[in-house]
């Protein structure tokens, strides 16, 4: 008896592939920008490498130095105000506000400003796509919810899962191969995306099921915030002075293995200001535990994000999501499961693609989309280094020139030679173009391993191009002779 | 360091269990093996690394190690139909009926579905006897699969007959429930 109806088979098919069709590009840009956000701390650091690094901080340089900065003229003070700790990934300490910053120096003097906007450039396009952040959020995250849709269509609308489960045939090219491509990788990888789906679902849309939720309880969504989340603590009469040190040392001995993350002020232009000491805790998902102290530093409450039940779920959603957890060792499982989604976005329409009976513009339009993109991230992120000029135009345009180019070349197998080798001199070019801004600091902890690491993106790019295991353009034309009119 | 290695051991051991089980139809309880030892692989990570990180890479590191074995053993001959020749023809653009049918279709799987969704996911949990966080936190996390659930069920339909009402249906209910 099969398990699966006929019927069933042929409509999941349909709706698979029609929410993939729907999905596919956006999809793709998605998961690859979300791939390379796993390592936006190692970016940050990139992009701005002259900064002086260390771990050990001395709390009492630390609250002098912070002090020094809420105090000053030339701050602009807004209503969260920042002061992050190093970390393994980002050894360096930033004083910021929600608009600016810059890093400090081991003995309290002020370092270099901070700059994230290429790290930012990458984080907007996976979370919002460069649009208005009310509007991109909920694309993105609708985006997630329907990826739950594609999973479960996906597994209906195949009937033989059990015997093709390992079969990868005709070495990933042509139709088959690609159907074996897509289908290994998303139906092995199918808990990882879909626990990346239901994530991603969050962010976008969870103040509107929050407000939804208030409503039908006859709430307002404020007062429904405070039922759901830990309240924050109510104070006056708080004094702009911050004893950063005495506070420290009481949450070393609260939290003795906890990973300090950074400390924020709330309130910060009002006299209702308070401390909040973000620390995440060994082997939890949460994003962190919370304690919170005024501003003499006397310990007011922990708000207990790391007790367990529903909230600490909720809580654990954006490291699930991003995979920051367990070190570099979860990046690189992150960045394997992450481009295995990517490439089954990509399989999915060069199956569509390959099924028809003819060819034409789209098939040549859609290598702009998947090979276009890293060449436009590459191109932005040069820009945005280089010029320091903001460059989310940069990659919206180079990847609609990308696929427009496409149909003039009518080939799709030289069109996506031609990007890989693009891409490949485009990111020795980012390198040298880091080098040139940098001078030796590009050389240095901060800035070395990511140049070193895209210089070997550049070779696979390059050999995929050019190298020895590529088939002659005759050979890999699909389609051979392009017939004239 | 111990406890990752065996971890690490044991989801390699049940892809390689399961994919002889696979390969070799006499071999049949290997995969039994193989899917046994994979699910307690998460215990051996859940030691190595508390069982919430352990759960993750139970997960993920199985997956690498499956993918890893299809790779070594993939068929790569180039048997496919890459000189096949297929003509280029100019691009149909679709009719003004086409258009009408994808954008009910769009409309009715993806902002519809959507809203219904949410409001069918808070209006389930909201009877329930739990407390209102973990209430929100099971509607935060049951919509998405409603959405996507409800979005491939429309998208399924022959005819959208059926899909608007259905939706209308729904809504109604989750309405009713929520705001009654």
């Amino acid at each position: 008896m099969k398990l699966l109806s006929p019927q069933l088979v042929k409509s999941s098919l349909s709706a698979h592939s029609w929410l993939g069709l729907m999905l596919g590009g956006l999809m793709f840009i998605i998961c690859l920008s979300g791939t390379i956000t796993i390592f936006y701390e190692e970016i940050e650091r990139w992009e701005q490498p002259a900064a002086e690094e260390y771990l050990d901080v001395d709390p009492a340089v630390l609250e002098a130095s912070f002090n020094r900065y809420m105090s000053s003229s030339d701050t602009d003070m807004t209503e969260h105000m920042y002061l992050v700790f190093p970390n393994e990934s980002l050894p360096r300490v930033k004083l910021s506000s929600d608009l600016e910053g810059h890093y400090l120096n081991r003995d309290g003097s002020d370092g270099p400003p901070a700059h994230d906007e290429l790290s930012g450039l990458l984080t907007g396009l996976h979370v919002n796509l460069h649009l208005p952040l009310n509007i991109g959020v909920v694309i993105v995250s609708a985006t997630g919810a329907l990826l739950c849709g594609l999973i479960i269509s996906g597994f209906l609308a195949h009937p033989s899962i059990v015997k093709d489960a390992f079969k990868l045939r005709g070495g990933t090219a042509g139709r088959i191969g690609q159907v074996d491509l897509h289908n290994r990788l998303s139906v092995w990888g199918a808990p990882f995306h879909l626990m990346i789906a239901i994530t991603g679902a969050y962010y976008g849309l969870v103040l509107l099921l929050g407000a939804m939720f208030a409503s039908a309880v006859d709430t307002t969504p404020e007062a429904f915030n405070e039922a759901v989340f830990p309240a924050e603590p109510a104070l006056e009469n708080q004094a702009p002075v911050y004893a950063v040190a005495r506070a420290l040392e009481q949450v070393r001995e609260m939290s003795p293995d906890g990973q300090l993350l950074y400390l924020i002020v709330h309130d910060a232009p009002t006299d209702e200001r308070f401390m909040e000491f973000y620390v995440q805790q060994p082997g939890l998902l949460a994003w962190s535990e919370n304690y919170r102290f005024d501003t003499a530093g006397n310990y007011l409450d922990t708000a207990g994000y790391t007790e367990g039940g529903a909230v600490q779920a909720l809580y654990s959603v954006y490291r699930v999501h991003f995979g920051h957890f367990g070190g570099f060792a979860t990046k690189l499982l992150y960045v394997a499961l992450g481009l295995a989604l990517s490439v089954v976005s990509a399989t999915g329409i060069n199956i569509w693609l390959e099924k028809r009976k003819y060819r034409d513009a789209l098939n040549t339009i859609w290598p702009g989309v998947v090979w276009g993109t890293p060449l436009a991230l590459t191109l932005a992120s040069f820009t945005q280094v280089v010029f320091a000029v903001p460059s989310a135009a940069v990659f919206w345009i180079g990847l609609a020139l990308a696929m427009t180019a496409g149909v003039f070349v009518r080939d799709e197998a030289r069109y996506k030679r031609r990007l890989k080798g693009a891409t490949a001199f485009a990111l020795v070019l980012l390198v040298a173009g880091h080098i040139a801004t940098f001078g030796g600091a590009a050389l240095s902890a901060a800035g070395l391993p990511v140049s070193v690491a895209l210089l070997a993106i550049a070779l696979w790019f390059g050999i995929a191009a050019f190298g020895p295991f590529t088939p002659p353009l005759a050979e890999a034309r699909i389609g051979g002779r392009i017939p004239s009119g | 360091m111990l406890e990752t290695l065996l971890a690490t051991t044991s989801s390699a051991a049940a892809a390689c269990l399961i994919f002889q089980g696979w390969r070799r139809a006499a071999a049949r309880m290997f995969a039994s093996a193989g899917w046994l030892l994979a699910l307690l692989s998460m215990f051996a990570w859940s030691w190595a690394l508390g069982p919430e990180v352990g759960v993750c890479y139970a997960l993920g590191v199985f997956a690498c190690f499956v993918w890893v074995e299809i790779a070594l053993t993939a068929d790569a001959r180039k048997t496919v139909a890459a000189a096949v020749q297929r003509p280029f023809a100019a691009l149909q653009r679709p009719g003004a009926q086409a258009w009408l049918k994808h954008g009910t279709i769009f409309l009715l799987s993806v902002p519809a579905a959507g809203v219904i969704a949410m409001m069918l996911s808070i209006a389930l949990v909201l009877y329930l006897p739990w407390a209102m966080p973990l209430k929100f936190a099971v509607a935060v996390f049951v919509y998405p699969v409603v959405w996507g659930v409800l979005g491939v069920w429309i998208c399924a339909q022959d005819a959208l007959l059926k899909p608007v009402l259905v939706n209308v249906g729904l809504a109604a209910f989750s309405a009713l429930l929520l705001f009654a």
